[in-house]
Parts: C-alpha cells; sequence; structure tokens
C-alpha cells in the first residue's frame, strides 16, 4: 500500500539529506572551529597509514566525470552529496565580506509601532509553518524566538530576551509585551507540533517534523504563558504611555496568540463541548488585527536566513518564507472556520454520517490544514475507536451490522444472529444459528480493517487520497470476493431462496452487496478527484466522464438489485413488527436516496461527455474548426490528437492502469469502448435520420441534423439530472447521513445544480446558432474550459462557448 | 573552447538554420558538464551538485543531447535515465530538459525531448515518467503535445511547497494474457512517429 518512492524527488531528496545529516553529523557543532586535529592518529590496537598518495595515485586513473559506485548508489545518495564552494550548498561560503550570521540587538529600544510590525511578520512566520514549510525557514527565522530559545531557557523567567547571553534586567513595556507574544506563539506551536507528531497519520508531504535541537517550551505549562499575558493586558488596559490606537492594535494581537494557544491546547472534551466557541472568539480578534495592520513598522534585520546557520549547520541557509499578511490572516480565519465546524462530528452516529462528514470537511477549499486533519483523525478514533481496535469489540460488531442493515436490510435470520454476535442470544441457539452467528461474526472481522483503512483514506491530502483510493478500491474488490464465498455458505443455514428472474435464479449476496457498493463509491470518488485535481486534461474530460457515467450506470443496477431483495422480503413478512417496519422503510428510503444521487451523476456526466468534446481542437496553428465538424465527428471516432507518441489504446490502458486488477466492475476495454461509443454514434444517426419531419430543421444538411440529434441527447440528459438533483435536494437530511454536515451537505448540490444549468445553457447556446442559419457551416466558436475558467463546483467542469466575433 | 565545444562531437544528428543537434560525449565532459550545469541551474530554485550531473550522465549519457546555436553556445539540455522500476522493466524518466530563454517557443524542447524519448525507444522502453511542477505550464503542453497523460498530482513535491504532476507516457502494451494488440491503425499511427 506504500505509495512510489518518488524516483527523481531530487530537490525532496535534498532536504531529507540535510535531516538525516543534522540528525546523524551535526558537524560544525561538535568541532568548533580552532581545534587543530593532530594529523596522526595513534593508538595502541591500530596503527595508522597515510595513504593520501596512494589515493591520489589511485584516482589519476580515472577520467574526470568517471563515477565510481557501487550497486547500491541511488540518486538519492548522488543528490545528497554537498560541493564545497558552492553558496547553494556549502554551509560556510560566503561572499567576499559577507559576514556569517546577521547580528540584530533584541535589547535595542522599541517602538509601538515597531513593535506592531514584528507582531505582524511574526504571525507571518507562524502561519507559514503551518501551511508546511520548515521551522527552520519560518518560525525559527526570527531573531526573537530564537534568543528566547537559545541557550535553551531552563525556568520561564530564562525564557526572554538575553543580550550576549546574559538576562536583561529590565525590558520596556514594548519588549515586555514582544517577550509574551513570542511565548505565546511558540507554545502554540508546541502544542501544534506535538498534535501532529503524535497522531498515527500524517504525510511526510504534509509536515517538517524537524525541531533542530530548540525545544518549543515543552516544559512550561501553557497556564503559566497564559498567565503572563492576561496581567500584560491588565496593564495594558489601564497604561497610557501608549496612545490609545497603537494600544489598542497591541492588545488585539497579544489576544490572537492567547486565543490561538488556548484554542490549540484542546483536551478532547475541549474541542467537542467548548471548541467552536474558542474558534469562534479567535475568529472575532482577528478582524482588528487585519484592520490596524498599516499601524505597523517593518525593522530590517528581526528575520534572518542566516540563523539556520545556527540549527542546520551542515546545509546552507534556504531563503525564509515570506508569506503575505493578508494571506496569513486568511488562513488564520479559514483555520476558525475548519476548527469550529469539528465539533459537528459528535452528531455523526454511524459510519455512513461519518463518511459523509469526513467527506464534506475534506471537501472545502483550500483543504484543511495538516494540524485540522489530525484533529479530525483524533475525533473520528474518539468517537468510532473500534475502528482501530486490535480486535472488534461487541460495540464494533455492532456498528458494522448497523451499516450493512442501513443499506441491504438482511434477512431476518441474519440479523438475529447479528444481534446474538453483538449483544448476546436471545435464547438458545441452535446450531444453525450458532454456525449463522460466527458467520457475521467472521464478516464483521473481514470488513473491520478494511473500513478504518477506507475512512482514514479519506482525511489525506487531496492528492493522496485519490491515489490512495485507488488502492482501497482493489482491496474491497478481495473484501467483496470473501464475502461472496461467505454469502454462499450461509446459504445452508438460511431459508434463502433464489429470485426467479426470467429465466435466471438471482441469489441475493447481501453482505457481498455491500462492499461492493462501497467499492462503486470509491471508484466515484477517484474519477471526481481526478477532475477536482486537474490530473484529467481538457482534452480527456470527455472520456473521463464518460467512465464516470459508465460506473455511476453499474451502481445503479447494483441498487436495484438490492432494492429487489428486500422489497420482495418486505413483502412476505407477515405482521412485520413496527420496528421491522421503520427498519425497512429506511433502507428503501436510503436506497432510493442512493439511487437518486447515482443517476443524477450519471446523467450529468453523460451530458457533461457529449457537451466537452465541442470544444475540440484538432491543429492548433489552424483556427479552431467548424463547430459542425467537432458535432458530427463528436468523440465517438477516435480522438486525432496530436501526439506521436500515444495512441487511444495505450492512453487507455495508462487510464485504466490502476483498476486493472479489479475483478468487479471490469472497466471496458478500448476497443470496448470503441463499441459502446460507435453504438452510441448509430443510434444518434438513426434519430437524426427521422428528423426531416421536423419542419425547422428539414433544409439542414445532414451534419447539422446529427449535430442537432446530438445536442437534444445532451438536453435529455441535463434534464434528468436536474431532476436528479431536485430529488437528492429533498431527501430527508437523516436519510443521507448528513446531518453533521447539513450546511455543506445543501450547498454542494445547490453548486451542482448551478453547473448542471450550465451546461444545459451551453447546449441550447450551440443550437440556436445551428438553427438561425449555421447551414452555410461559417461557424467560429470560442470555448473556455478548465479550472481557470470559473466553475459552480470542482467535480464538474462546464465549457464557456462563445461565438467569435 | 567556445569554436570547438560543438565540433567535437562530429557530425550533428539533425541541423536547422540556427540550431545542431548532438548527443552528449562523455568523453569531453570537462567541456559540456560546465555548460549543461548552468544553462539548467538557471531554472533551479535548489542546486544540483555535480555528482546529480554525473549521476546521470555517466550512466545514460547517450539518453542526453544538447542544442548549439551557431556560436557554438549551448541552448538546449535534455537529461535522463532508463532503469528497471518496481515491476516495470525499463522505465525511462527526463530528469532535467531546458532551454535558454531568449531561443523558447521555437519548438527546441520538442526536439530534445523526442530525442531522447526515441533512443529510449529504441533501448526498449516500456514507459516513460517525469514530473514538473503544477505551475509549469509550457513543460505541461509540450509533454502533453507528445502523448504524455498525468498520473498523479503530489501534494507538496518540491521545496518551495508547490505540488506535482507525475506525468506518464506508455510506450507498450505490458504483457498480460488476454490483452488485445494493437490495432493495425494504431500500429501506423506509431510507426509515423
Ligand atoms: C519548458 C521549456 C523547456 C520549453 O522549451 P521551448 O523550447 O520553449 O519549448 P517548445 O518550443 O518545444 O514548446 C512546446 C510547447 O509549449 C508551448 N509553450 C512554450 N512556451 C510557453 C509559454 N510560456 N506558455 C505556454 N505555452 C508555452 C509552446 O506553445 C509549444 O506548443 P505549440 O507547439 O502548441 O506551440 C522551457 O520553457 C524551459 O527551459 N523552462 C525552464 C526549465 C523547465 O521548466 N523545464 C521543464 C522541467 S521538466
Amino acid at each position: 500500500m506504500s505509495e512510489d518512492l518518488d524516483e527523481a524527488a531530487v530537490t525532496n531528496a535534498i532536504s531529507s539529506f540535510s535531516i538525516a545529516n543534522q540528525q546523524q553529523h551535526g558537524l560544525s557543532e561538535q568541532q568548533p572551529s580552532g581545534v587543530q586535529l593532530s594529523r596522526h592518529i595513534v593508538s595502541r590496537s591500530s596503527s595508522s597509514k597515510d595513504i593520501t598518495s596512494s589515493f591520489q595515485q589511485a584516482a589519476g586513473w580515472l577520467q574526470t566525470g568517471e563515477l565510481v559506485k557501487d550497486e547500491l548508489f541511488t540518486l538519492f545518495d548522488a543528490v545528497a552529496a554537498l560541493e564545497i564552494m558552492d553558496a547553494k550548498m556549502d554551509s560556510g561560503y560566503l561572499e567576499p565580506g559577507e559576514p556569517l550570521e546577521d547580528y540584530y540587538d533584541v535589547l535595542q529600544p522599541l517602538l509601538p509601532e515597531e513593535l506592531i510590525g514584528i507582531m505582524d511578520s511574526l504571525l507571518c512566520l507562524q502561519v507559514a509553518w503551518q501551511i508546511g514549510y520548515p521551522l527552520s525557514q519560518t518560525v525559527f527565522a526570527s531573531v526573537f524566538v530564537e534568543n528566547i530559545l537559545w541557550p535553551e531557557p531552563r525556568t520561564l523567567k530564562e525564557a526572554t530576551f538575553r543580550s550576549r547571553g546574559t538576562v536583561a534586567p529590565n525590558l520596556s513595556l514594548c519588549q515586555q509585551i514582544l517577550r509574551v507574544y513570542c511565548l505565546l506563539l511558540i507554545k502554540s506551536c508546541d502544542f501544534i507540533y506535538r498534535r501532529i507528531s503524535e497522531e498515527t497519520y500524517y504525510e511526510e508531504e504534509d509536515f517538517f517534523t524537524q525541531l533542530y535541537n530548540r525545544p518549543l517550551l515543552t516544559v512550561f505549562p501553557s497556564e503559566q504563558i497564559s498567565l503572563l499575558a492576561v496581567k500584560l493586558l491588565e496593564t495594558l488596559d489601564t497604561d497610557t504611555s501608549i496612545p490609545q490606537v497603537q494600544r489598542e492594535a497591541i492588545i488585539s494581537r497579544l489576544k490572537v496568540q492567547y486565543c490561538f494557544l488556548d484554542a490549540v491546547q484542546d483536551t478532547l472534551e475541549s474541542i467537542l463541548e467548548a471548541g467552536k466557541p474558542l474558534w469562534e472568539k479567535l475568529l472575532d480578534q482577528l478582524q482588528p488585527v487585519q484592520d490596524s495592520h498599516k499601524l505597523g513598522k517593518s525593522i530590517p534585520g528581526t528575520i534572518s536566513s542566516k540563523l539556520q546557520r545556527r540549527i542546520a549547520s551542515s546545509v546552507p541557509p534556504r531563503p525564509v518564507v515570506e508569506l503575505s499578511f493578508p494571506s496569513a490572516i486568511e488562513f488564520m480565519k479559514r483555520l476558525c472556520k475548519n476548527g469550529s465546524l469539528l465539533g459537528e462530528i459528535t452528531k455523526c452516529d454511524d459510519l455512513s454520517a461519518l463518511v459523509m462528514f469526513v467527506s464534506f470537511f475534506q471537501a472545502q477549499h483550500p483543504q484543511p490544514t495538516t494540524y485540522m486533519r489530525c484533529q479530525l483523525q483524533r475525533l473520528i478514533l474518539h468517537k468510532f475507536s473500534y475502528l482501530e481496535e486490535p480486535s472488534l469489540s461487541v460495540t464494533g460488531r455492532h456498528k458494522i451490522y448497523e451499516e450493512v442493515t442501513r443499506l441491504v436490510y438482511p434477512d431476518t435470520q441474519l440479523a438475529i444472529a447479528a444481534e446474538a454476535d453483538s449483544i448476546g442470544p436471545v435464547d438458545e441457539l441452535t446450531r444453525d444459528k450458532q454456525e449463522l452467528t460466527a458467520a457475521m461474526h467472521r464478516f464483521a472481522v473481514i470488513v473491520h480493517k478494511p473500513l478504518w483503512i477506507y475512512v482514514r483514506t479519506l482525511t489525506m491530502n487531496r492528492s493522496r487520497t485519490r491515489r490512495m483510493l485507488c488502492h482501497t478500491a482493489i482491496e474491497w474488490d478481495v473484501v467483496q470476493l470473501e464475502l461472496e464465498d461467505l454469502d454462499a455458505d450461509i446459504r445452508q443455514y438460511t431459508s434463502e431462496r433464489p429470485l426467479q428472474e426470467q429465466v435466471e435464479e438471482l441469489w441475493e449476496y447481501p453482505l457481498s452487496s455491500w462492499a461492493y457498493d462501497i467499492k462503486l463509491r470509491q471508484l466515484i470518488s477517484i474519477h471526481q478527484l481526478s477532475v477536482e485535481l486537474e490530473i484529467i486534461h481538457k482534452e480527456e474530460l470527455s472520456t473521463t466522464y464518460w467512465t464516470l457515467q459508465w460506473i455511476c450506470s453499474v451502481r445503479h443496477g447494483h441498487l436495484q438489485r438490492i432494492a429487489l431483495f428486500v422489497k420482495a422480503r418486505a413483502n412476505k413478512l407477515n405482521r412485520p413488527t413496527r420496528v421491522e417496519l421503520e427498519a425497512i422503510q429506511t433502507t428503501l428510503l436510503t436506497l432510493q436516496y442512493h439511487t437518486d444521487h447515482t443517476i443524477a451523476i450519471a446523467a450529468l456526466a453523460e451530458g457533461l461527455a457529449v457537451v466537452s468534446t465541442i470544444p475540440r481542437k484538432r491543429n492548433p496553428t489552424k483556427p479552431l474548426p467548424k463547430l459542425y465538424h467537432t458535432l458530427t465527428v463528436l468523440n465517438l471516432l477516435s480522438q486525432p490528437r496530436r501526439a506521436p507518441y500515444s495512441s487511444d489504446s495505450l492512453r487507455h490502458l495508462l487510464r485504466t492502469r490502476p483498476f486493472q486488477h479489479i475483478l468487479q466492475p471490469s472497466l471496458p476495454a478500448s476497443n470496448q469502448e470503441k463499441a459502446l461509443k460507435a453504438s452510441f454514434y448509430e443510434d444518434l444517426v438513426k434519430t437524426a435520420r427521422q428528423i426531416p419531419h421536423n419542419p425547422p430543421r428539414q433544409n439542414l444538411p445532414a451534419h447539422l441534423k446529427e449535430g442537432l440529434a446530438l445536442l437534444d441527447h445532451v438536453d435529455s440528459m441535463i434534464k434528468t439530472a436536474r431532476k436528479a438533483w431536485d430529488q437528492v435536494a429533498r431527501t430527508d437530511v437523516s436519510i443521507a447521513r448528513a446531518e453533521a454536515c447539513e450546511t455543506a451537505w445543501r450547498a454542494d448540490i445547490k453548486n451542482i445544480q448551478k453547473s448542471t444549468i450550465a451546461a444545459g445553457l451551453v447546449s441550447s447556446t450551440v443550437r440556436k446558432w445551428i438553427e438561425n442559419g449555421a447551414g452555410e457551416g461559417e461557424l467560429d466558436v470560442q470555448v473556455e474550459m478548465g479550472h481557470d475558467a470559473g466553475l459552480y463546483h470542482v467535480f464538474w467542469i462546464v465549457p464557456k462557448v462563445k461565438r467569435k466575433a | 573552447m567556445v569554436d570547438t565545444a560543438a565540433g567535437l562531437l562530429g557530425e550533428p544528428l539533425e541541423t536547422t538554420d540556427e540550431l545542431r543537434y548532438f548527443k552528449y560525449n562523455s568523453t569531453y565532459e570537462t567541456i559540456y558538464l560546465p555548460l549543461i550545469r548552468q544553462l539548467i541551474s538557471k531554472d533551479l530554485s535548489e542546486p544540483y551538485s555535480i555528482y546529480v550531473y554525473r549521476y546521470f550522465l555517466y550512466q545514460w549519457g547517450d539518453l542526453c543531447f544538447m542544442a548549439f546555436d551557431n556560436e557554438d553556445g549551448l541552448v538546449g539540455v535534455v537529461v535522463s535515465k532508463l532503469e528497471a522500476h518496481r515491476d516495470v522493466p525499463l522505465r525511462g524518466y527526463i530528469a532535467m530538459l531546458a532551454v535558454r530563454e531568449e531561443y523558447r517557443g521555437k519548438g527546441i524542447a520538442t526536439k530534445l525531448a523526442r530525442m531522447t524519448i526515441d533512443a529510449m525507444i529504441e533501448q526498449n522502453a516500456d514507459e516513460i515518467a517525469l514530473e514538473t511542477e503544477v505551475t509549469n505550464l509550457p513543460a505541461m503542453k509540450l509533454y502533453e503535445q507528445l502523448g504524455f497523460l498525468r498520473s498523479k498530482r503530489l501534494h507538496r513535491y518540491y521545496l518551495n511547497g508547490n505540488a506535482a504532476f507525475r506525468f506518464l507516457l506508455l510506450i507498450k502494451e505490458p504483457a498480460a494474457p488476454g490483452h488485445d494488440f494493437f490495432d493495425d491503425d494504431e500500429l501506423a499511427e506509431m510507426k509515423h512517429t
């Protein structure tokens, strides 16, 4: 399941080297300059020999540039090498006259406007670090932070500004404020750092864990630091030495750090119960800070990349990350928004609701930060602790059975067995029941880990989520197979009889049906994420939407199959209890919701698959093709791409490669897909031939009739999509399992509805052009398509068409 | 040195009005390597040490191609490798591609990329990979026009925090049972190149 070791992550490797290097060697710190090493080391047990000349002689036999390496020498090793006398690689290299370190006296007098400026630049560093840059290029680049953290303070009193090693006797008010501001800031970094690195799952690309031997005030309780802030705030309330406007600006900044520290030092209880107010309080404080930014004055020299020489001496300093103040504030506001959403997770009663919540939490743009995603994982494991249990508990099993019941409402005997397994037997079990109970137990054990991996996958960064889903889909394929065996096995203990569908016998396969649906949803997500992450090129969109439509139609069929069995069973129940009736009702409504949702996606995807063939460009040096050309050629014939090294079938192979090990559904092979599209096209031509009876189109040439038939098809798809999305929107929020994320869920549907309408507009616009005399064929269209062109929803790329003037 | 740099490489592989294209020759490393480094390092935020260049050039010098102008100045270069990668027997990898700023937009990079790809195909490559920053429009366009597809997005792949796309070009259909071979027209399409 591991991701590619990205082979030529040349630049990345440089960074990993620097980390390893500092930890293993820490060269310059252990070896003070000026120490003369003796030329020969002589000990009793060994003797030394100067091999300089033989080495030189041996080296002389080599050509310059000849590489002497063993089999195991990799690109990473090559990248790890440093070059002396290159400013970018040699940490000691200085331009003539350049000092090794910048000197800034942290105790020089500090004006209020300078204090404000420094506070704001510190906030930028603090945010840049949270975005994912190393401490060395962010927070640790501040001379004030460095001054407080090194030498390492033994008491909180020592955590203050020092000039040449000695604690300053008296700090001015502004200096005191700056000190406390720094302490609050560092301590919040401490909490964030520990939260992320203690969390089981974060990804190396998300966060740098290197601390460079500078503990982030870990040993000092945050209450003590907060208390310092409280006292200072009291002083500031009455102090008049700083002019009112500046004083207020300073107070709001202190409060931001104070509230931030409060918000990140959460216990689980505090996120769940009091988390929201904490983040909201912080949000309130950010506005005055933003408004008063102009009062600050920046002072050069307070941020220095050269401080990196002290902490990471083996690599030369890298530039300090420059983040603009507005982006820093934007970031903090988003953090508050995400933070206040998190507690909503308490409303998730089951896995379906959790998956829904996580999906919408993660779909926010930009994506929630690593810290927030860690919090999310932590809450998931708190609320759904059974997911990670080494051996699945009774509660866990019960929760998993609930999931199955909700979707497939299995046979009463299975339900009883599940209950017997999780809650305990109601009466003495017959042998058959014992077997069934054991089977249900086995079922829960089989799906336990895959379920957790699935949920965990959804909490990663978007790119990784997409890649991991390709793996989870394969895993669920295997799960499904295992469960099919189990399903067949348990028939002997239940009284299941197959349904007779014409000549076919249909067996229910309840457990594997449920697993299959999870896998199909993962396949749908993969394709939607590919669009969102722009992995799909414009020219491939049509094919991607076609595939998406295909998967949805498979899922649609699958859901109908499940519904068939549920309904048959419901009809057979005599004197069902109220509880049974309610459960069946819930299952049927759930199936209806999923069916609507699947149809909605399928129809919009099919509409767009056809629409997005419109902008096909054949030869960039020539003007865009005549509209009717594109429409007739459509996507249905092989795409004439200027791609000398590729072919339809190779591209298809590459695109379907992640799914080639999946047995069900087996994506159509390249030629099958072509055949499918060709028959679609034939139908279309047939329809077009019937059009002459329709007066306004009578006189159009054949290819335009075909074009119009195509647009008719688009329109009918869009109509279906609109109806289905309306249906989805009308679903009871509890059936959709969206109680914990209702606002996001509704907004999402709204945006897709807008995309659907926009797609319909494209079709009607083009139709008008054709009908209003494009008979001559002189119709040049300008098409904009893609994320830059503005979208209502990132999953749905609707082209924008304009007639060329 | 300037007036002999290209001369040392013998007959050019291809000549246009203002350019001559050559395959790299490691005999003259001392002459070409500094030129290549200079050209490539201009566009890099992070430096590669000389060992990185040597790592590629020493082992896969035959996949490196250079374009010189009439003054014998190096205007473009491509550096690649070709080796086993997981279950792919031979995966090509385009590590560096750069064209001097004044010469961009004239198809030079495309030509260099094609030379290295052709050389890899000749050596039986199964597929070819590379990465670019998601913001590098010229590079993405270039590779897409050659038939590469984006296969993955890599979050915060570069030290500057930018994400990357991994691009892939399948050269051969993996020999799996049950797979159809190329259609005739597809074979023709490939030979045509
Ligand atoms: C990427 C680079 C090598 C392209 O070199 P080049 O010689 O200009 O490329 P080409 O002339 O072959 O152009 C190839 C395509 O890219 C397009 N292109 C070139 N510059 C472009 C730009 N600034 N914006 C958008 N597209 C551009 C061209 O239009 C051309 O497509 P066309 O055939 O439809 O006209 C060059 O820009 C460069 O050296 N960049 C810095 C190094 C780098 O990024 N290397 C790639 C890392 S893998």
